[in-house]
């Protein structure tokens, strides 16, 4: 059975620049809400040897990566069972190297891609060639806290639109980049990850993002299935084109305490299918509501589909607040 | 102890993005690798020379519309060098962070943050000082690494 879990998936620690320890990582993000938590220091696997089986125990489950902080782009690779030299990927080279990633049994997500690059952060932004899309499961769409106000997830939220609709398959992640202690009150949102049994580990984590079991929120937990012949099928799979009812629902009591300082209110659930809206409602019910249940029917065309969940957030309306991993239609 | 090496590098912005490889040995014998790094300068404080850079480079990222509103005196601007190091076949790791002069101590019993414990073995060693970001006409890297036994560090 697969069951989201709330996932934090951009971290570093002393290993690298951040200035967490590894149990202080661990401690904050089970603070904030956290089932697990993706370890990603820049360049360095040195981390691990301070993930203990009582540290997972007392705090969350950690998820082994890195950070490949190279000079043309940062690559978050989780769950490599050997290591693959960050240092020789040039921009016409890299499909080589993400290969070389898949056969050593991991994922590969592209971070933050449109962020400040060279000579303000080099390698911030994607600069790399990739010519075959198959090796990039995942693109953290939303980076940072904040993230519905950040440009640079506008753009990002953009390209990965621009994929889907070219026919590839990638999943969305966030990640907020995450340093150290927080110095202030932040919005973090969170990536869902739906992972088997419930269990959060290295291998069920790759196994929801090579599948493409994820969606992106700053406030409230979504489900969203297409149903088919009574069949459920959720991101990440693939149903036949044709007629089909959505089954989506938007909960406000999932870790609500964590995010409902930010004057988050869900107003508008959109379905969009191959970048344009196919189904909406506006929600103004939902604020007092636990679970709020919506069930367009849809005609479904060869592509992909998308629930986006749109409405207040701090002083801003409309913005968006959430927002899955496709679910893909074809013959 | 002993001095495995002790050089002075120079770079300059024509090594922007590039990998500069030292081998080195290390006899039989012991326990402590310590690697001394340094550089200078890390910081762009030619006022001129900043303007130019952002402003030459700021339009890659900003979207147009959005420039107006972007102050290049507030930006920093710095030189970014790391060091990585493997040992014969193996990753041993790499720091990167910001500071300018740090110095890492590898060894079987815990190596400094961002290195994999490691013994000081004999054999054939290859550090990497990744040049992420020159903008500096001329960086200079200075590079000591010594060797040691184990009841020369407590």
């Amino acid at each position: 059975m697969i069951t989201y879990k709330a996932m934090e998936m951009h971290t570093h620690t002393l290993h690298s620049d951040g200035t967490f320890t590894v149990p202080e990582l661990c401690r904050s993000a089970l603070a904030h809400g956290f089932d697990g938590v993706a370890l990603t220091d820049h360049n360095t696997l040195a981390p691990y040897e301070q993930i203990t089986p009582d540290l997972e125990r007392e705090t969350i489950p950690i998820v082994r990566g890195i950070e490949w902080t190279t000079f043309f782009g940062h690559m978050l690779v989780l769950g490599s069972n050997r290591y693959v030299d960050w240092r020789l990927a040039t921009p016409n080279t890299i499909d080589e190297y993400l290969r070389k990633i898949h056969q050593a049994d991991g994922v590969v997500g592209i971070a933050h891609p449109f962020a400040l690059g060279s000579p303000f952060c080099t390698g911030c932004h994607w600069q790399y060639n990739v010519r075959d899309w198959e090796e990039i499961d995942y693109i953290e769409i939303w980076s940072e806290d904040f993230a519905p106000l950040n440009p640079i997830n506008h753009r990002a939220f953009q390209w990965w639109t621009d994929l889907l609709n070219r026919g590839f398959h990638i999943a969305a992640t966030q990640g907020r980049d995450w340093h150290g202690p927080l110095s202030r009150p932040e919005n973090l949102s969170v990536t869902y990850l739906g992972v088997e049994n419930g269990i959060v580990n290295t291998e069920t984590v790759k196994e929801a993002l090579r599948r493409g079991r994820s969606y992106v929120t700053t406030g409230p937990a979504l489900s969203f299935a297409i149903e088919q012949d009574g069949v459920q099928a959720g991101p990440g799979t693939t149903v036949k084109p044709g007629a089909a009812t959505a089954r989506i629902a938007l909960d406000l009591g999932t870790r609500r305490k964590h995010w409902e300082e930010f004057g988050i209110k869900p107003q508008r659930i959109v379905v969009v299918q191959n970048g344009a809206p196919v189904a909406q409602e506006i929600c103004e019910v939902c604020e007092n509501e636990q679970v709020h249940v919506y069930t367009p029917t849809l005609s479904l065309w060869p592509g992909w589909l998308r629930l986006e969940v749109y409405g207040d957030y701090l002083d801003r309306s409309d913005t968006l607040l959430a927002f899955t991993s496709p679910i893909y239609a074809a013959y | 102890m002993l001095i495995l090496l002790d050089e002075e590098y120079h770079f300059s912005p024509r090594d922007d993005k590039t990998n500069f490889h030292v081998d080195f040995s290390v006899p039989e014998g012991f326990d402590v690798l310590c690697c001394e790094c340094r550089y200078a300068p890390k910081e762009i404080t030619d006022a001129e020379l900043k303007r130019e850079v952002i402003t030459a480079n700021i339009g890659k990222y900003i979207p147009r519309e959005k420039l107006a509103s972007y102050s290049a005196e507030e930006q920093t601007l710095v030189n970014l060098l790391t060091f990585s190091l493997d040992y014969e076949d193996k990753y041993i790791g790499c720091a990167h962070r910001h500071a300018p002069e740090m110095t890492h101590r590898i060894s079987k019993e815990g190596s400094s943050p961002g290195f994999v414990s490691q013994g000081a073995d004999a054999g054939n060693w290859h550090a990497v000082i990744n040049i992420h970001s020159i903008t500096s006409p001329v960086v200079t890297y200075s590079l000591k690494i010594s060797a040691f036994k184990k009841e020369e560090v407590l």
